[in-house]
């Protein structure tokens, strides 16, 4: 007959759990009841555990049998308060501090070089602040103690005992020597019953503490945090210290939060309200998102081909939204076609979103899907704005469908690494960063652009001819390591910042008829270029035309400025440089 | 020296931080100082983050480190805070 342990063992953490289990634990099986305790008692229930611990299983085997050992040492029942027990370690415990004077009045007891940093004032914000004095402390002197350590007579006469606030308390037991001796707040290893077996006990009960050790007791796992019953969760995702964890389980900054399976459904960092026909941000948040979908009627779910859940909402108005989880309920589709403005940070932390329809939307705030990886082809047929860091930690994208698009804003696609072919008909304006990472776009048509940020296509390499018969003004940088791009065509250009097509090898020549304005280091180190005309530039920041080697004809009639250092002769191939209105030859003055 | 990002900061500063993928939480106060924000790099000695350790504590308290006195204290001693606007040398205190 089965062990019932392995019975509960194969229920709640599947049938290979407890095959392993049977094969590691024989010993700790043959107590009844034991092994089931420890590990619900350690671990929330989950089908994955199997797969988890086989990287660590010798780390597992130890935790457990670690475990087993505390469980087989009795408990005793502390019945003495901790001023009790602390009069019995020969210690006087004062009264918890609950103002700064009666910290304060602490102070004599440690010498002033020595001072805790508690006496600075500000302390009872954080912590619940206690202090005991032996009872002789009074004839321990310092001077008496010329070999400071941290656990000796002097050190441990005067100690502040301070738990952290909050849904969980951390203990720190200060020093009298403070910072002159090692590790002076982890005196007695910050173990109350280093003082005296049971005063933790006793300090828990009195003072209503949860005591936590947030350590995972020597278990590294990955994806699994710690909850504040002293479970391991395994979590679907972490956001800014929360972690969304199976089951409908969320561990909020540690305090464990169970939501009602008949009720919510938990997806990433949303909850989907079944009774309320809601959804909204944990714990009670609207955004972008929830905005989105905007007033619903009614929540439904189905599964789609691959198996994945579709919450599928009816709005008051519009036509339904489908929001496509999978088997982690992270939100991996999303079709909403009544959308036609999206507010700042949607779905910013969403990872593996690769689905997106969004056929009607028109305008896009900031930190749209900033954190995404997942999609690979993306189509807006109606979007004409865009805001900063548009999906800007997507390295995948190698299909971009935006027609309409007028403005996109800074660190567009910026980490982008897959697009080879840009097409955007419409875009006048791109911020700063623009595809700054993606080396291998070869074919761009941007037939409307009229100004660039910095760093425009600052990475690419692939490029070997680029039109852009409306681009008025371009920021520093501009596709500055590129070697290979032989042909622009500019005519509208008017002014540029710093790096212009800087190290450039591919080009000889390079018209830019309306440029009056280059800013520093313009086409330096551009190895190959030979003739230059620049026939309107009034203005040439420094370091212009740095090192460039073969050049044999520069067209500068209207330059009056110009920074340092000035044209190098000896490093200019040229015998002619036109300098003045009028055209005549005339050298400039170096 | 091992860099965390700050996660989040609750109301008793107990700050959720980042590092290699592994999150910890410490309380961290600093003295005389502007208050790190989220998004922030704290930058400190990796034996702080031995929770194995008897020596382990929960709660580190900094204050700002003038550069030409960092030669007079302990190298376990010094930490970094990198933010938005500056970057700050700092030293651990304790008590």
């Amino acid at each position: 007959m089965e062990n019932n342990d392995l019975k509960y063992l194969k229920k709640h953490y599947g049938e290979k759990f407890a095959h392993l289990c049977r094969e590691l634990f024989p010993t700790i099986l043959e107590q009844e009841g034991l092994l089931s305790k420890i590990i619900s008692d350690h671990f929330a229930p989950t089908r994955s555990l199997y797969e988890d611990i086989l990287p660590i299983k010798n780390d597992f085997v130890e935790y457990i049998y670690d475990q087993a050992k505390l469980e087989a040492q009795p408990v005793t029942e502390v019945n003495l308060s901790p001023e009790e027990l602390m009069e019995k370690a020969g210690y006087i415990l004062y009264p918890e501090c609950k103002t700064e004077d009666e910290i304060q009045s602490f102070r004599k007891y440690w010498a002033s070089e020595e001072e805790l940093c508690t006496f600075r004032g500000g302390r009872l914000e954080l912590c619940r602040v206690w202090f005991a004095l032996k009872k002789n402390v009074d004839e321990i002197k310092r001077e008496n103690f010329t070999n400071p350590k941290r656990q000796d007579e002097y050190g441990t006469s005067a100690i502040s005992i301070q738990f952290t606030k909050g849904n969980t308390n951390t203990l720190s037991i200060k020093n009298r020597y403070n910072h002159t001796v090692y590790a002076p707040d982890a005196t007695f290893g910050n173990n109350l019953d280093n003082i005296i077996p049971g005063l933790t006990q006793s300090f828990v009960k009195t003072y209503g503490l949860n005591l936590v050790n947030e350590d995972m007791g020597g278990l590294y796992l990955d994806d699994y945090a710690m909850g504040d019953d002293g479970k391991f969760y395994r979590y679907n995702v972490e956001i800014e210290g929360v972690n969304y964890c199976e089951n409908n389980y969320v561990l909020d900054f540690g305090r464990v939060v169970k939501l009602d399976n008949a009720r919510y459904v938990l997806a990433e960092n949303y909850v989907i309200d079944k009774q309320r026909k809601k959804i909204f941000r944990y714990p009670n948040d609207i955004d972008s998102f929830t905005k989105s979908i905007g007033e619903i009627k009614d929540i439904t779910f189905k599964t789609d081909n691959e198996g994945n859940r579709v919450v599928v909402c009816t709005p008051k108005e519009g036509k339904v939204v489908e929001i496509t989880l999978n088997n982690k309920n992270a939100i991996i589709g999303y079709k909403n076609p009544n959308v036609t403005e999206i507010k700042d940070d949607f779905l910013s932390d969403n990872r593996a979103l690769k689905s997106l329809s969004l056929p009607n939307v028109v305008n896009i705030g900031d930190f749209f899907l900033y954190s995404n990886k997942g999609l690979t082809d993306l189509s807006l047929p109606n979007v004409i704005k865009i805001g900063d860091s548009f999906i800007s930690s997507n390295n995948d994208i190698m299909s971009l469908n935006l027609p309409k698009l007028v403005s996109a804003g800074r660190e567009f696609l910026s980490h982008n690494l897959s697009l080879e072919e840009l097409n955007l008909q419409n875009l006048k304006i791109a911020g700063l960063n623009f595809l700054l990472c993606n080396r291998c776009i070869s074919n761009a048509t941007l037939p409307k652009l009229k100004s660039v940020g910095m760093n425009f296509l600052g990475m690419n390499l692939n490029l070997t001819s680029l039109s852009l018969p409306n681009l008025e003004s371009a920021g520093e940088g501009f596709l500055q390591n590129n070697q290979i791009l032989g042909k622009v065509y500019l005519p509208e250009l008017k002014s540029v910042k710093a790096c212009f097509l800087a190290y450039n090898k591919s080009m000889t020549s390079l018209q830019l008829p309306k440029l009056e304005e280059a800013g520093d280091f313009f086409l330096q180190l551009n190895s190959i270029l030979k003739d230059v005309s620049l026939p309107k530039l009034k203005k040439a920041g420094d370091f212009f035309l740095h090192s460039n080697q073969n050049l044999t004809k520069l067209d500068l009639p209207n330059l009056v400025s110009l920074g340092m250092p000035s044209l190098d002769r000896s490093k200019l191939g040229c015998d002619t440089i036109y300098t003045q209105k009028n055209k005549q030859e005339r050298e400039i003055e170096f | 020296m091992k860099k965390l990002k700050i996660r989040a900061i609750n109301k008793y500063k107990s700050y959720v931080l980042e590092c290699e993928n592994k999150i910890y939480y410490f309380t961290l106060e600093f003295y005389d100082m502007p208050e790190p924000k989220i998004g922030d790099i704290l930058l400190f000695d990796e034996e702080y983050l031995n929770t194995s350790s008897p020596d382990f504590v929960q709660s580190l308290y900094f204050e700002p480190l003038d550069e030409k006195k960092a030669k007079e204290i302990r190298k376990f001693d010094i930490a970094g805070l990198q933010t938005k606007d500056k970057n700050y040398l700092l030293r651990r205190i304790y008590g």
